[in-house]
């Protein structure tokens, strides 16, 4: 009825890309002023919550009809024009199909949480967490911006993250949590990339352009990138849907309190990668590559979480992989399209894209309910709840009959179109692939039908398994029953009245991922058709193997204890956990603590920048510096080599001090040069220096450090640094060697030696550059005399952490040296 | 808009011709003469420290006056002496003056922190005076155009920074020998930099006679065009890659950072990660970029084999710390490599990106730093595995320490993502796929070990009870770098400009050299 009143209403003064920024911004404002409500409405704060999230919805609904007539409702705030990101919104069928999932199934968490969680927990935390978590869905679902959706997507597993560890104390908690962030992030990381080549070979990052113009469909499908754009995007779509490989952070991630992982871990945000691929579908569809990667995916998927599940004992787990298998569903109906038939399991999926959601969250919110008044989810210690909680016993039935797909039940009308089109898929592809989808698909509706019954079998009938527990189990209160008999309500009126739903939600989406599709049409008895035939199968062998459940389980809890490496967890947690190990022992290699090592480093990467250009022109047959530079005095030659003896005495002397006095001779060698080469002032500066420092030195190494003193290196270590010494020291003669003023260049001295006296009336040009033309380095140069006075004034005071403490990690570090620790100082380098 | 805001101011600071005409100096010279001023003050603590929080606010402002002014007037070369380019000439161009801003911005940070962080004794010693030489070092580094000016500033800077790493924290929980042994390394390494660099600018004047940049470059050019490069050229060239490749800390010249960085004070750790390791990158860009730009297909291919291996050598050595600030000391040698593979593609986009990772960067990196301060102090220890659960005794640093790892680990919407969003992008343009791709796996490893160090620090059984009690002084740093690192990401557009025009002055220094030699010597 609302409905059909609003249908005649068009947009007349509301711009529709506002009430889309509403939508999305109001979760974010109301998570920013949420404590201050907060400290007002207590622990009443989740009805806050719960309002937003009508809102929402209603927005959600208001703009139903619009959607329907295919209005172009969308609008656009540039914002970063160099990454192509826009601020631009668009609703379209499919998008307007998400939020309405996001917004109804956040009212109905959020009114159950009030139940649910008590007011000791922080509550305020907790609702903050779920209303960035909805804005973000919200902003996926409306983003017409490949970068806008992915800033969406991280925000996604960002609140995901802190939701999987609310109870932050908890081991369990903190491995789920980081397990999906590490995941889910960092397989958006890859879909990034994948957008942004994507951006490369259309020009644009607007999703509707990409979607919808031809012509850039066929550039990408026809981009030899064509292969690794879909595979990076998958990444991203499969770690946030838990699909392939990626699939072990969805059982951790049940950690987090029940209605979270009822909202985000089955009906929300896992289905953001199947909406990615949705979206995605125009553009990818139709090639090879596509079917094998997302159906071949989804079908081994779907098989293999659904054959996982049945050894579950934990309510969430089984719920959990559960949801990979029907995710996977999803998955592949997505990639059945041929290029004649595009889109036989779009409609299909789309419509189960629904229904899933309302069934999980419905049984979800069930586990909630029977773990809360069991204090337990092992589904060994419980049996007979029939009886006590009759209502909730009903809607378990419900939701679980839908799952299993039996009718008259959503579930059951979706999976049917799920058989018809993997028959028909099998069919165009032929071969023996005509027996082998269909099968798998049948398969894969075994398992479902078997853990759908277990559930059902194992908590509500048969005996009490815990005489205790049982006694103290009674029926919830009305909030947390409410919101799964609505969700009951719901799967049993889209079971009976399809046709209303396909109409405003399903045939919408459709339409926008496959304009001009086929009109789905849905009915509970369509007469004996294959699918039908297909159901009556599945729940005919679904009993069969139901009878040897415990075997199955039995023989799975026996493989997984005989081969525990095989298991993609353990792959992770050896990762994980070796991770800090591992590359301690890399950097530790890389770092080893003494300078010399490091020293020496920096000198072979120096030679090996100057060979550079110098092997270069070289070969090339070039002189490498003008050989009239070799010509000099024999004299300067003598003093030359006494210098260079002087410094292989440095390098190679036995004891300390013979090599500081070898040092400071070749000092005042180099002072007797500057004398010889006509510079008397440089020279008496040079002595000065050098006497000073050779004093300097002596002392210092006499008092610091007597044993080095006597002996400081090994023979090999020393021929070692004095060949890396002497080649850099070589590599750098020649590269000075080889200047020269170029011919057509005047240097600056030229004009320092015309101008000196008419322009600052000095005749020592040496003081007047000094003085006067580069007078401000000279300031410089001073700064930087009373600079190492205040650094060793600074260094005199230092001190480090208090002495007690100082023993105590002292000892530590000898105990754990994992990390590159930094060594003992070994000044051989003084 | 910004080209408005900028031009009124710009037109009210005309009516102020003294500050007008010298704001290219005056961002060096006022620190310089504080400097000294503090050693005479030191006695006077209450005084000392309103007269250092004034300079450094001044020093913000002069910073502002000097972009707006490059903004409305593009490059302005200022002679320090009447000699032009014979002389020593000071040019704020775009990437001087954001990086004068930047730095002033940051060091306002600091000092603000250090009040309550470092010990009042060390305080009145030499901190203020240190700090302020340290800053006078970078913006002469920043702002000169003259390659042995250049080498002067460099010393400054890197001499006062190892003065600064003594001083004394309140609560330290370093050991004094680590800093003797982390400032001798840096010592050590920095003075055969230093060395090198001498060589490589006694080569260049050797070669062409001049020590202007600007000159410089045009002569090289000039030599470029005639066909006739000398190798030595392409070699100091080359070897200006070791003396800035040593100061950003890019592998194989890394090694003293991960012992400097951590055992530094905090306000300090916090500078040396967000500044001054980005003196290397200005390096590259004003010396390697503008005047051995003919040798580019030299260095390019160098630079990015070495961005390549420091990204991945400071992931790993992050990943394997237990130690919190060394773990953010390789977390920055990573990201430094990033920055080195943007200039290293060379594309005008990727030297864009280059330059707004480096700024993002030094937003999120300095909090980060200023923050694990804050939690050291609390937990008493640097050793993660021995913290846990102070969520609950100090959630505003743990929502602070979020948003950092947000944004180092490039998850929008905070900053940290636009930058590095634009450097994967820009590469993929550019066609350099694998270097993206290890980009890429690196980043999934920075995922991996900020969000780690959070949890282990943040979640899991809380071992104090007591609140944090932190003071003001240590929390507004703390809270305006959040603010920016989330403001700069949604409001990114201004920085993206700056960008866009940094690379393009790189790509085409036409401007920057008519700028200079327009100084007519006298």
């Amino acid at each position: 009825m609302l409905l059909a009143l609003l249908y005649d209403r068009s947009f007349d003064s509301v711009d529709p890309f506002i009430i889309l920024a509403f939508i999305i911004f109001l979760p974010f404002a109301a998570a920013f002023v949420l404590p201050i409500i907060g400290s007002k409405m207590k622990e009443k704060i989740g009805w806050f919550a719960t309002l937003i999230s009508f809102i929402c919805f209603l927005a959600v609904l208001y703009l139903i009809p619009n959607v329907s007539r295919e209005e172009n409702l969308s609008g656009i705030i540039p914002w970063i024009n160099e990454l192509g990101i826009n601020f631009s919104l668009r609703a379209d069928g499919l998008s307007i199909l998400l939020a309405a999932i996001v917004s109804f199934i956040g009212i109905m968490i959020m009114f159950y949480s009030n139940g649910y969680m008590s007011p000791k927990d922080d509550l305020n935390r907790y609702y903050q967490y779920l209303l960035v978590f909805m804005g973000s869905m919200l902003g996926i679902a409306f983003s017409d911006n490949l970068i806008l959706l992915f800033l969406f997507w991280e925000l996604t597993s960002i609140s995901s993250f802190l939701l999987i560890g609310y109870y932050r104390d908890t081991e369990k908690s903190i491995y789920g949590a980081r397990k999906a962030l590490l995941i889910t992030a960092g397989g958006g990381l890859f879909m990034l990339l994948g957008f942004i080549a994507i951006g490369l070979v259309t020009g644009t990052y607007e999703i509707s352009q990409i979607v919808s113009n031809p012509e850039i469909i066929l550039n990408l499908k026809s981009s030899p990138d064509f292969a690794g754009i879909l595979i990076l995007i998958l990444i991203g779509a499969f770690a946030k849907s838990a699909q392939g490989i990626f699939y072990i952070w969805l059982p951790n991630a049940m950690e987090a309190p029940t209605p979270v992982s009822a909202f985000l871990h089955s009906a929300t945000m896992v289905k953001a990668g199947i909406f990615l691929i949705a979206r995605f579908h125009p553009v990818f569809s139709g090639t090879d590559l596509w079917f094998y990667l997302v159906s071949g995916t989804g079908m081994i998927t779907m098989i293999f979480a659904g054959y996982i599940a049945i050894r579950q004992t934990d309510l969430k787990a089984i719920l959990a992989y559960s949801t990979i298998s029907q995710l996977a569903y999803l998955v592949t109906m997505y990639g059945f399209t041929t290029e004649i038939l595009p889109t036989i399991g779009v409609s299909a999926a789309t419509f189960h894209l629904l229904n899933h959601s309302t069934f999980k969250a419905c049984l979800f919110l069930i586990v909630g309910i029977v773990a809360h008044e069991l204090g337990t989810r092992d589904i060994r210690e419980m049996g007979g709840l029939a009886k006590k909680m009759p209502i909730t016993f009903i809607i378990a039935i419900i939701a679980a009959a839908s799952m299993a797909g039996i009718p008259p039940f959503n579930g059951y009308l979706s999976k049917e179109l799920f058989y018809e089109s993997s028959i028909i898929m099998g069919q165009q592809i032929g071969g023996i692939w005509s027996a082998i989808i269909p099968m798998t698909a049948l398969a894969g509706g075994v398992l479902t039908f078997m853990y759908s019954l277990r559930l059902i079998h194992k908590v509500f009938l048969g005996k009490p398994a815990n005489e205790e527990m049982y006694s103290k189990a009674h029926e919830p209160g009305a909030i947390m029953l409410i919101p799964p008999i609505i969700l009951a309500a719901l799967i049993v009126l889209i079971g009976l009245f399809p046709d209303l739903f396909i109409e405003y939600l399903v045939q919408p989406a459709i339409n926008s991922i496959a304009p001009g599709s086929e009109k789905l049409h849905v009915q509970l008895w369509h007469g004996f058709t294959r699918p039908f035939i297909m159901t009556v199968f599945t729940i005919a062998i679904g009993l069969f193997f139901y009878m040897k459940y415990d075997e199955i389980a039995e023989s799975q809890n026996r493989f997984c204890s005989n081969y525990k490496w095989f298991s993609l967890n353990n792959l992770y947690d050896k990762a994980v956990n070796n991770a800090r190990s591992e590359s301690a022992k890399i950097s530790g290699s890389i770092q080893r603590g003494p300078p010399t090592g490091y020293i020496i480093w920096m000198l072979v990467f120096t030679i090996f920048l100057i060979l550079i250009p110098l092997s270069g022109f070289y070969f090339s047959g070039g002189n490498l510096f003008d050989p009239s530079i070799m010509r000099l005095p024999a004299s300067e030659y003598f003093l030359l080599a006494i210098i260079v003896i002087t410094a292989i005495g440095a390098a190679i002397a036995p004891k300390y001090i013979v090599a500081i006095m070898s040092l400071s001779a070749m000092g005042y060698l180099v002072a007797l040069l500057y004398a010889y080469l006509k510079a008397p002032d440089l020279a008496m500066t040079q002595v000065c220096v050098e006497t000073l420092s050779t004093i300097l030195f002596l002392a210092v190494i006499m008092k610091l450090r007597k044993k080095e003193a006597v002996n400081p290196d090994p023979r090999s270590d020393q021929i070692t640094k004095l060949l890396i010494g002497f080649i850099s020291g070589f590599s750098f003669l020649l590269v000075i060697m080889a200047t020269g003023i170029v011919e057509p260049f005047v240097p600056f001295s030229e004009y320092f030696i015309e101008n000196a006296i008419e322009l600052t009336g000095g005749r020592n040009i040496v003081n007047v550059i000094v003085v006067d033309f580069r007078g401000y380095d000279t300031i410089g140069e001073i700064t930087v005399l009373s600079l190492a006075a205040l650094c060793v004034y600074n260094i005199i005071r230092a001190k480090g952490m208090k002495k007690e403490k100082k023993k105590e990690s002292k000892e530590e570090e000898e105990s754990t040296n994992i990390t590159d620790n930094i060594t003992d100082i070994v000044p051989e380098e003084i | 808009m910004i080209l408005q805001i900028a031009s009124t101011i710009d037109n009210l600071l005309l009516s102020v011709p003294f500050i007008y005409n010298n704001v290219d100096v005056l961002p060096i010279a006022v620190p310089l003469l504080a400097g000294a001023l503090m050693i005479l003050f030191r006695h006077r603590i209450k005084f000392q420290k309103y007269l250092n929080l004034a300079v450094s606010i001044i020093i913000l402002i002069l910073a502002f006056l000097l972009i707006t002014k490059v903004i409305v007037n593009g490059p302005s070369a200022y002679a320090v002496g009447e000699f032009g380019k014979y002389g020593i000439v000071l040019v704020a161009d775009l990437l001087s003056s954001s990086m004068v801003l930047l730095t002033a911005f940051i060091s306002l940070m600091c000092v603000i922190y250090s009040y309550e962080y470092i010990e009042s004794e060390s305080l009145n010693q030499s901190y203020y005076a240190l700090f302020n030489l340290m800053i006078a070092g970078l913006n002469g580094i920043f702002l000169t155009g003259d390659i042995f000016n250049l080498y002067v500033f460099f010393e400054i800077m890197f001499l006062a920074s190892i003065g600064l790493i003594f001083a004394n924290e309140k609560l330290s929980s370093t050991l004094i020998e680590h800093k003797f042994e982390g400032a001798f390394k840096y010592l050590v390494l920095g003075m055969i930099g230093s060395t090198i660099m001498l060589i490589a600018i006694i080569t260049t004047y050797g070669t062409i006679g001049s020590l202007n940049m600007a000159d410089i470059a045009l002569k090289i050019s000039i030599l470029n065009q005639e066909g006739r490069l000398p190798w030595q050229i392409v070699a100091a060239g080359l070897l200006f890659i070791i003396v800035f490749g040593n100061k950003a800390a890019l592998f194989p010249l890394h090694y003293w950072l991960p012992d400097v960085h951590p055992t530094a004070p905090t306000p300090i750790s916090a500078m040396l990660s967000g500044i001054l390791i980005k003196v290397g990158v200005y390096g590259i860009l004003r010396i390697v970029f503008l005047i051995y730009a003919p040798a580019s297909s030299y260095y390019l291919p160098v630079l990015m084999l070495i961005s390549l291996i420091t990204i991945v050598v400071g992931a790993i050595g992050a990943i394997a710390q237990t130690d919190l600030k060394r773990m953010l000391a390789y977390s920055s040698i990573s990201q430094i490599g990033y920055v080195f593979l943007g200039l290293s593609i060379g594309t005008a986009g990727s030297i864009a990106a280059a330059f707004v990772y480096m700024i993002f960067h030094a937003v999120a990196k300095s909090m980060l730093f200023l923050t694990a301060g804050g939690v050291i102090h609390h937990a008493e220890t640097r050793d993660m595995t021995k913290m846990g659960g102070l969520i609950k005794t100090m959630p505003f640093y743990s929502a602070a320490f979020m948003i950092g790892a947000m944004s180092i680990a490039g998850i929008p919407p905070i900053a940290g993502f636009f930058s590095k969003m634009y450097l994967l992008k820009t590469g993929l343009e550019a066609g350099a796929t694998i270097a993206v791709f290890i980009a890429l796996i690196t980043a999934f490893a920075t995922i991996y070990y900020m969000f780690n160090s959070w949890i282990s620090i943040f979640w899991g059984e809380s071992l104090k009870n007591k609140r944090f009690h932190s003071s003001h002084e240590m929390m507004l740093p703390i809270a305006i770098l959040c603010v920016f690192a989330i403001l700069l990401g949604i409001l990114c557009n201004p920085v993206f400009e700056a960008g866009d025009i940094v690379a393009s002055q790189i790509i085409d220094p036409e401007l920057y050299i008519s700028t200079v030699l327009k100084v007519i010597p006298r």
